[in-house]
């Protein structure tokens, strides 16, 4: 087996490589951060400490920038509502789906991949007319439909927990489990791996959402923060950024922590 | 413990999250400059301006009108100040002329009555009346040769004006010109920026503060000066202080800011800070734009403008800058 | 019994796909009804106008041409990349444990990248493009080595055991493996493709360079110009090849699939 493994170096290398290519903008975006707002003369080493490394940035964003933190809220106010929404559907949706037979199966979600590959932008349009007509356009529930509707999500989900064998179901149906009691005591069980990896995903697609908001809500007190970068182009701090960002990598490196021990202890 | 531990970083977020929010809100209120708010109101400007002047003893030249003419035109009202040469009065010249034949007749019969005195060693008044009639014929002839025009000879100002037109003038009918540097003259001088034209004034004389109206004032060697009736006034003597007390009302112009308003920059440029409304994310906000206006004219209080202007900042508790922030106190 | 059995697992997946029917379906179907109407609000029949002067207009096709060249440089650059370090690392805990760092920009927000890419100045196709493969990489790799660690051992050793080479390994037992999920993660590169718009609208703007205008921006633009009936056009001529390359994408290598 050890001729199997590429030496070592050579991993090492390609990873600090890869590492590098991927770091090296997010170092940058920290180490900007730490910058004075003010941008003082460099003179000496104490005034190049106070230039490069102060927290003004972040005292700033932190504690004089309301439309930030209203955006801020916003952003959960979408976020998580919609989050909570596409998990509770979507597995629901999958266990159905592991339910049937495999060429329904396959049937149905060639159907979500078609829908999921086009791009989103292309049913503005009718998604729009079709909230106007509910009465929901220029409301947050508008967003919220849409996102915890989106195709790829069962799709996606569909995938992830795609190892679960069907004769466990047919086991409990036979000893007389009712659908939903199995979908309570073993589907979510089962599941509860692939719905926090798929947490995960979406919730940071979610976060970082601009046209969506952008196109049904058109109301600024109610857009969230990307959209509030997206329109102060360039004039938001770097600590705003960092600090935007800031929960979803907690939320990622908290979660996918436990995906790996669980992954692990299998393995 | 190690379940809730996804929660409990959630949670710790969350609050995070709303502890800075609610610092920001705190700052954010606290960072703003607090302002008072007016708009343009329609206003006149009113200045006013006290100095104080002398009396100058002058000397007054009457000019007794011939009688029984009428008044055509009325060139120099009281207070006028007149060179030599300019008009004051006409006189219709027809007037004048039936006035004169009238003269000469008479003149012929007081000839004869003169004569007959003459010879009859009687009196001699009606020599005497001759006398006095050809002097007034004599004005007659002078007025009736320049056109019924009576001018100015030298350098003097009215101080009573006794024609009105269209009237005719009688015995008594005079004007009176008062001669510079010989009588009563009001003067001061007046400093030539801001000066403008005051229409209403009041001389305040003595003691007892009598006030006396001003006429129109005529600008000579650098000092304006006003004439002012002094009839039966002669205890002022020369040199007696006088503080003349004049207003200004302009016509009313009909958009006028507190002059507290307007600021200046560097270059003297006038400008005003004008709050406007901007949907922000949190509600509505108030910022001030720096608008830069021209100053049409301006009294101590007020400053006309010429565009509209509204919820202009009066007072601020801090220094503004352009679009800035700022928190408006209610009225 | 059958009926209601059936029935009962349809329970399961309705709400999601009323949903989907609601908001994507009957959006779509609109689009087929309003590409042949010549008015925005009511249907008039137009016949095939707008698509005649959808393929007349330069933006478009200058949108259709990039956005294929575009996509197919990122997904094919981001499936080499990927496959490249697949075949490259080890499925060793401390490789896994970087990579598990190094897929994070795909959650990362759009904001923060374009944020230190504004200084940056590259050409905005080669921009879009190191944007794309930064995010997905690390993903990418992580999820088809976690995957790779379900696969039997056994099959390699087999193999070994055969003297098959390590590339052999590699291209005949592990990629045939991961077949399933190298489609599924096709798929999802097309989606994050389009998802790109985020980073290109905030990069750019409302009109970026010519050389990344795809369609993704043409709809927007056509959206916010109020162009209902031309983009509804539009949607039905991108969705065709969408339609297409999905197909290929499903069909081969469904007989080798195990899974």
């Amino acid at each position: 087996m050890r001729w199997y493994r590429t030496p070592r170096a050579v991993q090492r290398g390609a990873l600090i490589l890869f590492g590098g290519f991927v770091m090296a903008p997010l170092v940058w975006v920290l180490l900007r951060s730490f910058e004075n707002p003010v941008p003082y003369k460099a003179e000496n080493f104490f005034m190049f400490l106070y230039r490069y490394l102060s927290p003004g940035q972040y005292i700033d964003v932190l504690f004089h920038n309301l439309e930030y933190w209203i955006s801020y809220w916003n952003t959960l106010f979408l976020t998580v509502p919609t989050l909570l929404l596409a998990m509770f559907l979507v597995s629901l949706a999958a266990y159905g789906l592991t339910t049937m037979g495999d060429k329904a199966q396959n049937r149905i979600l060639a159907g979500y991949a078609v829908l999921a590959l086009l791009p989103m932008q292309m049913l503005l349009v009718p998604q729009l007319i079709a909230l106007s007509n509910m009465h929901l356009r220029g409301s947050r529930l508008a967003v919220i439909l849409i996102g915890s509707f989106t195709p790829w999500h069962l799709f996606f989900l569909h995938r992830l927990c795609r190892r679960v064998p069907d004769s466990v179901f047919e086991m409990a149906r036979i000893e007389g489990a009712g659908e939903l009691t199995i979908f309570c005591r073993i589907a979510l069980p089962q599941m509860r791996m692939g719905l926090l990896v798929f947490g995960i995903i979406v919730s940071a697609d979610l976060w970082g959402m601009v046209e969506e908001p952008l196109v049904y809500i058109q109301d600024i007190t109610k857009y969230p923060l990307s959209v509030l970068f997206a329109k102060a182009r360039g004039e938001l701090s770097y600590a705003g950024a960092v600090l935007f960002s800031l929960p979803v990598v907690v939320l990622f490196l908290n979660g996918i922590w436990g995906v790996m021990e669980k992954e692990g202890i299998q393995g | 413990m190690k379940k809730y531990w996804f929660v409990t970083v959630a949670a710790g977020m969350l609050l995070a999250i709303g502890a800075c929010t609610l610092i920001s809100a705190k700052n954010y209120a606290e960072d703003l400059a607090v302002v008072t708010l007016t708009s343009t109101a329609p206003n006149a400007i009113r200045e006013e301006l006290t100095v104080d002047g002398e009396i100058f003893y002058e000397e007054i030249s009457e000019i007794r009108l011939p009688t029984s003419c009428t008044v055509e035109e009325v060139f120099a009202g009281e207070g006028a100040w007149l060179e030599a040469g300019d008009l004051i009065l006409r006189l219709k010249e027809s007037d004048l002329q039936i006035a004169y034949y009238e003269m000469l007749l008479q003149a012929e019969s007081l000839e004869e009555t003169a004569e007959a005195e003459a010879e009859e060693f009687r009196g001699g008044l009606a020599a005497w009346q001759l006398v006095r009639l050809r002097e007034e014929m004599e004005i007659l002839e002078e007025l009736i040769s320049q056109e019924g025009l009576i001018c100015a000879r030298e350098e003097a100002y009215v101080i009573y004006q006794g024609c009105e037109e269209g009237k005719r003038t009688d015995g008594e009918t005079v004007l009176k010109l008062g001669l510079p540097e010989k009588g009563y003259r009001l003067e001061w001088a007046v400093d030539m920026s801001g000066f403008r034209e005051f229409t209403s004034g009041s001389a305040v004389i003595g003691k007892d503060k009598r006030k006396l109206a001003l006429g129109q004032p005529v600008y000579k060697n650098g000092s304006y000066r006003y004439s002012v009736r002094l009839e039966g006034e002669e205890r002022y003597a020369q040199g007696y202080p006088v503080r003349i007390e004049l207003q200004y009302v302009s016509e009313e112009y009909p958009m006028t800011i507190p002059s507290s308003c307007v600021r200046y920059d560097g270059t003297g440029a006038a400008y005003v800070y004008e709050v406007v409304e901007q949907q922000r994310n949190f509600g509505k906000e108030y910022v001030v734009w720096k608008t830069g206006i021209t100053i049409e004219d301006q009294d101590e209080k007020k400053v006309v403008v010429k565009a509209a202007l509204t919820n202009v900042v009066v007072r601020s508790s801090k220094e503004l800058a352009d679009m800035d922030a700022v928190a408006v106190l209610e009225d | 019994m059958g009926y209601w059995r059936k029935a009962k697992k349809l329970f399961f997946v309705l709400p999601s796909m009323a949903g989907t029917i609601l908001f994507y379906l009957f959006p779509l179907c609109y689009c087929f009804l309003y590409a042949f109407s010549r008015t925005p609000g009511r249907f008039t029949f137009g016949g095939l106008e707008n698509y005649n002067s959808l393929f007349h207009s330069d933006s478009f096709r200058l949108a259709l041409g990039n956005t294929w060249l575009m996509m197919a440089a990122c997904v094919g650059s981001l499936a080499v990349l990927s496959l490249f370090f697949v075949y490259i690392l080890d499925a060793s805990k401390g490789v896994l444990g970087v990579l598990v760092v190094l897929s994070m920009p795909m959650l990362l927000p759009a904001t923060l990248i374009t944020r230190c890419m504004e200084g940056v100045e590259l050409a905005p196709r080669l921009m879009l493009l190191l944007i794309y493969l930064w995010k997905y990489t690390g993903f990418h790799v992580l999820l088809l080595k976690m995957m790779e660690l379900t696969m039997s051992p056994e099959w390699i050793e087999a193999a070994v055991l055969e003297h098959a080479r390590k590339w052999q390994v590699f291209c005949k037992i592990k990629c045939w493996y991961l077949w399933p999920y190298i489609r599924f993660l096709l798929i999802f590169d097309g989606i994050c493709f389009f998802r790109l718009f985020r980073e290109s609208y905030l990069l750019y703007g409302e009109y970026p360079p010519d050389e990344v205008y795809v369609v993704s921006n043409f709809f927007f633009n056509n959206f916010q110009n109020l162009n209902y009936q031309r983009l509804s056009a539009a949607a039905i001529a991108a969705l065709i090849p969408v339609l297409i390359l999905n197909g290929l994408l499903l069909k081969v290598g469904r007989k080798h699939e195990m899974v």
